[in-house]
């Protein structure tokens, strides 16, 4: 009877464990080769847009297959992020996109990558290409837009609405990353030469939409007389529409964000945010799948990539 | 026979079993290199479960861990990079890891402040330090000897594997051979009675707690050498896992009871879980679903074949 039932939970077990492992493990063909594209969370529309374009890509070039990997927390799983790759690494996948959740703690494993001999492409967020240098690390190609530009896009935008002169606010995205600190330093910068704008506070709300909404409520507290928002991605801009309609200054405070999401678009659409700074995610998604595809076809390519970026306004 | 077999090591046939059935599906995962690599992923989670398990024994919890680990990672760097000797800053990563610990064992055994929310407010103010230490910058780009804790290897087998195994074997006589460890089982199980037996109850709990941050520091050493950055953000939820290692492992959150090796294979099945389902390139999605059902069922296994020995 004991025994009966151990029997019976540990079948239930394994059943449980194959059934859930063979919907996806048993597509499984040697010939193919196999681009592995990582990204930071696969819970942002930001990153989906740009797997989905991936996915769609990888179809049109028979003979390749696409295994699309992130870490279950989030972006701020560094850690994970890294165990993931190392274990694409060990599965001996042909070619790695890489969106990094941190532009330096990705370098040791660029170097194992190296080692395996899997080309690396790195997507987005860039790698702190000093380190990698220092640490003979190579990455093959850089696919990403312009961050510091686009948070230049973002102030000009908001000095012409101001006619030069208010408050302005800045939600931060992950501390120490490389697109956060990019955005914000290509908006700052920028509004150096319109001392009339003042940035009464600049807080990270770390990509997060929920976060978002509550520190520009506390900000607000703060500041009621704040005139403009520049969030570094949509996300965390939605989140303080929020926060503004809460408030009942939907007149007073302009939101540019960051990204051109479906919901960001949305709202520069029906005028909830001002304007959005676009990143063409998609357009990154199938790059580097192109690009990929290319260095294992042994054709040449360029070692810097850039995607557009433009200001969208209504 | 099998009947006894199964009974004692119930968590352990799990975990072969979970093994055998990925190696199956995909014999990479039984290669000696993604075993290593297993290993090596499991080192900072399951060092920081040898701490929980200690605490949960205790009959408490510690949130903090994760942020512990981020403020130790962060002071490690911080001094590294200023330029001092690797042994000093591993010193005080260490010595800051400790008097975490012993700051939340002080406020709850000195103000009987419950132990989940003493450790939450640590969890926050950690955190908020490690982000000040650099104004929430990382810290990148250490020396090849300091780095050699995570590329280095000792025998052939790589360092963070050799000092998580190190750990374990000190806990383990702690906990099976010394005082120490029949104390923190006898606090666990019924405090009053431990106290009116003469146990120096406030003493042992801040040491367990002190020892706990102490366990995260060490990690948060191998974690910033394999990552040769020291991250304010790093270890963002690790308390949940390393709690999830030691109740895997047998560990009662009502306190009394819980087991070193236990922890150990509670951890190397969450491993296992992680890597197993990457290397099968089942979808992230798809994944939570199984880990999160898979913790749950080797629980549920575990209380049945408890049961079973009463």
């Amino acid at each position: 009877m004991q025994k009966k039932t151990i029997i019976c939970i540990i079948m239930l077990l394994l059943g449980v464990f194959v059934s859930v492992t063979s919907i996806q493990g048993c597509s499984k063909k040697k010939d193919v080769k196999k681009v592995a594209f990582v990204v930071t969370t696969l819970s942002n529309p930001f990153f989906i847009d740009m797997t989905d374009a991936a996915k769609a890509e990888i179809k049109n070039h028979p003979g390749y297959e696409i295994i699309i990997q992130a870490p279950e927390r989030g972006a701020t799983d560094v850690e994970r992020q890294i165990q993931i790759v190392e274990n694409l690494i060990t599965q001996k996948v042909d070619a790695l996109c890489v969106v990094p959740a941190d532009s330096r703690s990705i370098i040791e494993t660029i170097i194992k990558a190296n080692k395996a001999g899997i080309p690396f492409l790195n997507i987005d967020n860039k790698v702190d290409f000093e380190l990698a240098k220092e640490r003979k690390a190579v990455v093959a190609a850089y696919i990403g837009s312009d961050n510091y530009l686009g948070g230049k896009l973002a102030s000009e935008y908001i000095v012409v609405a101001l006619n030069g002169k208010g408050k302005v606010a800045i939600l931060e995205g992950v501390s120490g990353v490389e697109a956060a600190i990019k955005r914000k330093a290509g908006f700052v910068d920028y509004l150096k030469e319109y001392p009339d704008i003042k940035i009464v506070a600049s807080q990270p709300a770390d990509w997060d939409r929920e976060k978002g909404l509550n520190i520009f409520q506390n900000i607000l507290q703060a500041n009621p007389d704040v005139k403009a928002l520049f969030a570094c991605n949509d996300e965390m801009a939605l989140g303080a529409v929020e926060a503004i309609k809460a408030a009942g200054k939907e007149e007073q405070i302009i939101v540019v964000g960051f990204d051109a999401t479906k919901d960001g678009l949305a709202a520069v659409e029906n005028g909830s945010m001002a304007a959005t700074v676009a990143q063409l995610p998609s357009e990154m998604g199938k790059m580097g799948i192109l690009k990929a595809i290319s260095i294992l076809e042994g054709i040449n390519i360029e070692k810097e990539i850039p995607t557009e970026v433009k200001l969208i306004e209504k | 026979m099998i009947k006894d077999v199964c009974l004692k090591y119930g968590m352990q046939l799990t975990l072969v079993l979970i093994c055998i059935t990925i190696g199956a599906l995909q014999p990479v995962f039984l290669s000696l290199e993604n075993i290593s690599n297993i290993l090596v992923q499991v080192a900072v989670i399951s060092i920081i479960s040898v701490g929980m398990t200690f605490v949960i024994i205790s009959g408490g919890i510690d949130l903090s861990v994760g942020s512990v680990v981020a403020f130790s990672g962060m002071v490690l760097g911080y001094f590294l990079k200023s330029g001092h000797s690797i042994v000093l800053a591993i010193m005080l990563c260490m010595l800051v890891g400790f008097v975490c610990g012993v700051i939340n064992g002080v406020i709850i055994s000195a103000f009987k402040v419950p132990p989940f929310i003493s450790t939450l407010g640590m969890m926050s103010v950690a955190r908020g330090l490690a982000l000040m230490v650099r104004g929430g910058r990382s810290i990148s780009g250490f020396s090849d000897v300091f780095l050699c804790i995570s590329n280095g290897t000792f025998l052939g087998i790589p360092w963070p594997i050799v000092i998580m195994f190190l750990i374990y074997l000190i806990a383990f006589v702690v906990s099976k051979y010394t005082y120490w460890g029949h104390y923190i089982c006898a606090i666990g199980g019924n405090k009053r009675a431990s106290w009116l037996s003469g146990i120096p109850i406030k003493i042992y709990i801040i040491l367990i707690y002190g020892a706990c941050g102490l366990l995260s520091a060490i990690a948060s050493i191998i974690l910033t050498a394999r990552l040769n950055s020291a991250q304010p953000i790093a270890g963002n939820s690790y308390e949940l896992d390393a709690i999830a290692a030691a109740v895997i492992g047998g560990a009662s959150l009502s306190g009394g009871r819980g087991s070193i090796c236990g922890t150990l294979v509670g951890a190397l099945i969450l491993a296992v879980l992680k890597n197993g389902l990457s290397i099968l390139n089942i979808p992230s999605y798809t994944q939570q679903v199984a880990i999160g059902s898979m913790i749950v069922i080797a629980v549920v296994v575990d209380k049945v074949r408890e049961r079973k020995l009463i």
